[in-house]
């Protein structure tokens, strides 16, 4: 059951990441982020990351996906550019990817003993139930998790400040 | 040396002030009279009569001399000291007390039998012809500046004869040579005459190198140039058979003999000088500055005679003189020029004379060739004046009726001249041979004998050519003809009654005494006595009579040619070759041109272009080499060393231009930029 | 299990994700690719914790998400602003960082 599950899961997101990047409309584009990142949760149900299941559902789709649409929406989506969707630079894009896809393909292929190393080991806090993950952010990460929030409020901060509308008087053409 | 004839001073100072004073006058009038000339009767009145103030004074001042006794005939005036220096040596010659000058150079005046005579002669002679200058020049428009030189120039001679010692007369040597200069290039705006006072003063020049070098070597020697203490010093010095000291001394000052008085080598000048006035040819090229040489070995006679070298030296060159001047006077057209070779001739029996050691003759010949010498230049100037400047005796003839008084008067000098008893010429010439024969050189009588004979060819020539051949006188001369004015007449008469009756003072010994050789005695009292040997007096009158009949050939053979065939210049060419080297006077003139005259020019040619080529061309050189590397460092900097500036300029311009492409603003780029430097790194991360 | 899937889903995600970002010219889609991106990152690291049994992963991927967020915000407020100014989404026009 499970390698049918994988390999349909991972189908479906590499699918969908492809129409993510290919679409022409930048609201079907979200649509596709949409469905990528449910497959994507998918995917952690299967490596038992409970927790992060719901956390990628709810802050990842619905938030960050809707905050996208919203976006969207609000600027003129009439203006769909009559210029080729792409940079001109594409050929070199294209390269640069593939560079990386087999730089990274390398990688995997020689730090095979490198997975090893941890393998059998019981390292702590294990599962993904919330619980655990609760403990870990308490517990050794609480610096971290602190951090975040403040990151978190200067991003609110900001984004608030960016998006304001200009004074009367400082107005240009919008 | 007692100082009592005070007025010894006066003589050559009167002169002088005369120069002074007309220099003076020609200066103010130029000046302040807007050009025009000074008064001629004050210029003539000043000049003359200052002169003839110190002939009186001379004649005063000789009889004064004359009283004395015959061994006391010496008067020293010491007037000041005119140059005293260098530290004194206190032994050896010309020791001085400690801190007393080495060297001191006395304007001291001295008065004896020897200068007694010279200064008679100058005076006397030079008086005469300033008054016949008065009427010669009153028609120039120099006169002034003339009697201003004219005046001088006694000065300076009277300097010569009356200083006591080398160097007061080396002054007045110099100072002579100077005034010849400026008298015969006195028509300076002629070129042969500034031509021809340049010649007189270079030539000169020669010869006063040889008579300094020879007083330096003197002073070196003695350390005094005093005669007489010098005199004192030598008295006991034995004769000089070989060349040492003394006659190296005495060789130098005949070398400045020769230049002065005219002998070969330096006797080119002469010629030349004809181009001045006659009275300056009476005066300065006849009677008085060409008898300084003479005056100068007189004087240092007590040198010569120990010398014998030198003396023979002297009396073959005297003597060769005297016979190629009368050579080379033979077919001279020019009556100037017959008798400025005639001049040197006459100087070269001189020279003869006191190369035998016959002093006294010598001076006596001196004496007598200044009466009759001036007195035949006169008579010239007054020919040709009277003739309106016609000089060729081509054009002459037959003046005798035009010219009476000229011509009786010239015909006195000429037969002094030619040596005819009882005129003074033949004293002394006479006296001459006859004492180089009994001294032994008979060559120096053989020769002198032939000079005396072509002497009397050539100056009957002139004298039947100009007086008394068939009138070749040119039309428009002829209308001029008339006898000169008194005041040339009358110097005239009075150098005529001299020379008629001036030899008589010095009579041969089978005639009578010569008064006049014992007058001089006191002069050579330093000298070596030469020994005579003893002849009897009918041998000696015997000689006088071949010298006689010798010069009586030469009149003969002349008048024979001259009067009786008519014979002219013209037709003298026909002579061919004989009458062309002596015309041309052997060429000596032509072969001091090319050897010297033209190589000194090329000399001077070659160092101007020298001093242009090479010396300015140096300089030249180093103005172009500093151009030029200033050009090279203008090039150096501003190609290569602004050019490295710009060319980091250059650099960080073009290559900031391709840089700056890297910053397209475009976000896709900067972050392909990302990716690929990751890809880099990673590469370089794999490969490591 | 096989861990190389995880990782080469993983990493396709990634390179896909990657070539829209350099290559689109709406500047929404690239922060969507961005999200792409930060997704695979998410899932490598699940795909280690569950590998090596710790849960230190998995906390990561939960700071990601949440950096993930506050980026995307700020990074639309930008979106927003600049359109205000030059009214496009053209990433090729907003290029006043030009030489």
């Amino acid at each position: 059951m499970e390698p049918i599950l994988f390999w349909s899961l991972s189908g479906l997101v590499v699918l969908f990441a492809f129409l993510v990047v290919t679409a022409r409309n930048p609201v079907h584009s979200a649509v596709f982020l949409v469905g990528t990142l449910f497959f994507m949760a998918g995917l952690y149900i299967l490596l038992d990351a409970e927790f992060l299941v719901g956390v990628q559902v709810i802050v990842y789709v619905g938030g960050i996906t809707v905050l996208y649409l919203f976006v969207i929406s609000l600027i003129v989506l009439r203006r769909i550019p009559l210029e080729s969707p792409v940079t001109r630079q594409w050929p070199a894009a294209i390269i640069a990817g593939a560079a990386v896809l087999v730089e990274v393909v390398f990688f995997l292929l020689e730090g095979g003993e490198f997975f090893e190393r941890f393998a059998g080991q019981k390292l702590p806090y294990g599962t993904g139930r919330a619980e655990d993950i609760g403990l870990a952010l308490f517990g050794p990460y609480v610096l971290p998790f602190e951090i975040a929030t403040l990151l978190l409020l200067v991003a609110v901060v900001g984004a608030v400040l960016m998006s304001r509308k200009p004074e009367k008087e400082e107005s240009l053409e919008s | 040396m007692s100082n009592s004839i005070p007025y010894l001073w006066l003589i050559p100072l009167l002169p002088l002030a005369g120069f002074l004073v007309n220099g003076l006058a020609c200066l103010l009038s130029h000046r302040l009279g807007q050009g025009k000339a000074p008064n001629r009767l004050f210029v003539a009145f000043v000049a003359c009569g200052l002169v003839c103030l110190a002939l009186i004074l001379s004649v005063a001042a000789v009889f004064e001399l004359a009283e004395r006794p015959a061994g006391e005939r010496i008067v020293e005036q010491h007037l000041f000291t005119w140059i005293a220096g260098g530290e004194g040596a206190t032994t050896g010659y010309g020791a001085v007390p400690a801190g007393q000058a080495a060297f001191t150079a006395e304007w001291s005046y001295l008065l004896d039998p020897l200068s007694a005579v010279m200064i008679l002669v100058v005076t006397g002679v030079g008086f005469l012809i300033h008054v016949f200058a008065v009427g010669y020049m009153w028609e120039d428009a120099g006169f002034a500046r003339f009697f201003a030189y004219l005046n001088l120039f006694m000065f300076a001679m009277l300097m010569l004869v009356m200083g006591n010692n080398y160097l007061l007369m080396f002054l007045g040597w110099e100072g002579v040579g100077f005034c010849s200069y400026a008298l015969i290039g006195f028509f300076f705006h002629k070129k042969s005459a500034a031509d021809a006072g340049k010649k007189a003063f270079i030539v000169n020049r020669v010869g006063d190198y040889g008579f300094m070098v020879g007083a330096l070597l003197l002073f070196a020697t003695f350390g005094t140039f005093n005669f007489n203490t010098l005199g004192q010093l030598v008295k006991d010095l034995p004769v000089e058979a070989h060349f040492g000291v003394l006659t190296a001394i005495t060789v130098l000052f005949f070398v400045g003999a020769t230049g002065k008085s005219a002998q070969i080598p330096l006797y080119v000048w002469l010629p030349d000088a004809m181009e001045g006035p006659t009275p300056v040819s009476a005066l300065i090229h006849a009677a008085t500055m060409v008898t300084a040489g003479v005056y100068m070995v007189t004087r240092s006679s007590f040198l010569f005679t120990r010398t014998p070298i030198t003396l023979e030296i002297v009396g073959y060159i005297g003597v060769t003189t005297a016979l190629v001047a009368a050579l080379m006077a033979l077919f001279q057209r020019d009556i100037k020029k017959v008798l400025a070779y005639s001049t040197i001739s006459q100087l070269g029996y001189m020279f003869t004379a006191l190369g035998v050691a016959a002093f006294s003759a010598g001076i006596m010949h001196l004496m007598t060739h200044a009466f009759f010498k001036a007195l035949l230049f006169l008579g010239a100037g007054s020919i040709i004046h009277a003739m309106h400047h016609e000089q060729d005796v081509q054009n002459m003839g037959n003046l005798r009726k035009y010219l009476p008084v000229t011509f009786v008067t010239m015909m006195a000098a000429y037969l002094a001249i030619c040596g005819l008893p009882p005129f003074s010429g033949f004293f002394s010439k006479d006296e001459i041979l006859w004492r180089a024969l009994a001294s032994g050189h008979d060559t120096f009588y053989i020769i002198g004998l032939l000079g005396a004979g072509l002497t009397a060819f050539y100056m009957t020539r002139m004298m039947v050519l100009t007086f008394f051949s068939r009138e070749r006188v040119r039309e428009e001369a002829r209308h001029h003809l008339h006898e000169s004015p008194a005041v040339m007449t009358v110097p005239l008469v009075v150098l005529a009654v001299l020379s008629v009756i001036g030899g008589l003072i010095g009579l041969p010994a089978w005639l009578g005494t010569n008064v006049f050789e014992h007058w001089l005695e006191p002069a050579f009292r330093y000298a070596v006595r030469p020994e005579l040997p003893h002849h009897s007096h009918s041998f000696e009158m015997a000689m006088a009579g071949v010298s006689v009949a010798v010069a009586l050939l030469g009149i003969g053979l002349a008048y024979f040619l001259y009067q009786r065939k008519q014979l002219v210049p013209d037709r003298e060419l026909d002579w061919g070759q004989v009458w062309n080297i002596l015309y041309h006077k052997f060429w000596i003139d032509d072969l001091y041109d090319f050897l010297i005259v033209n190589r000194c020019k090329d000399l001077g040619t070659f160092l101007a272009n020298f001093d242009q080529a090479v010396i300015d061309g140096a300089v030249n050189g180093t103005a172009a080499a500093t151009r030029g590397s200033a050009t090279l460092s203008g090039w150096f900097d501003r190609y290569v060393v602004d050019g490295l500036v710009n060319l980091q300029a250059w650099v960080v311009q073009n290559v900031s231009a391709l840089l700056r492409k890297l910053q397209t603003g475009l976000i896709p780029n900067y972050a392909l930029a990302i990716v690929l430097g990751f890809v880099i790194l990673s590469c370089l991360y794999i490969f490591r | 299990m096989e861990i190389y899937n995880y990782l080469a889903v993983s990493t396709i995600v990634f390179t896909i994700g990657l070539v829209g970002v350099l290559v689109r010219r709406n500047i929404m889609i690239i922060l969507m690719s961005l999200e792409l991106m930060l997704n695979a990152i998410n899932l490598n690291m699940v795909a280690f914790s569950r590998l090596w049994g710790g849960i230190v992963g998995q906390v990561f991927a939960v700071f990601v998400i949440t950096v993930a967020a506050a980026e995307a915000a700020v990074g639309l407020a930008i979106v927003i602003a600049v359109y205000r100014h030059r009214s496009t989404i053209n990433i090729d026009d907003i290029h006043l960082l030009k030489w």
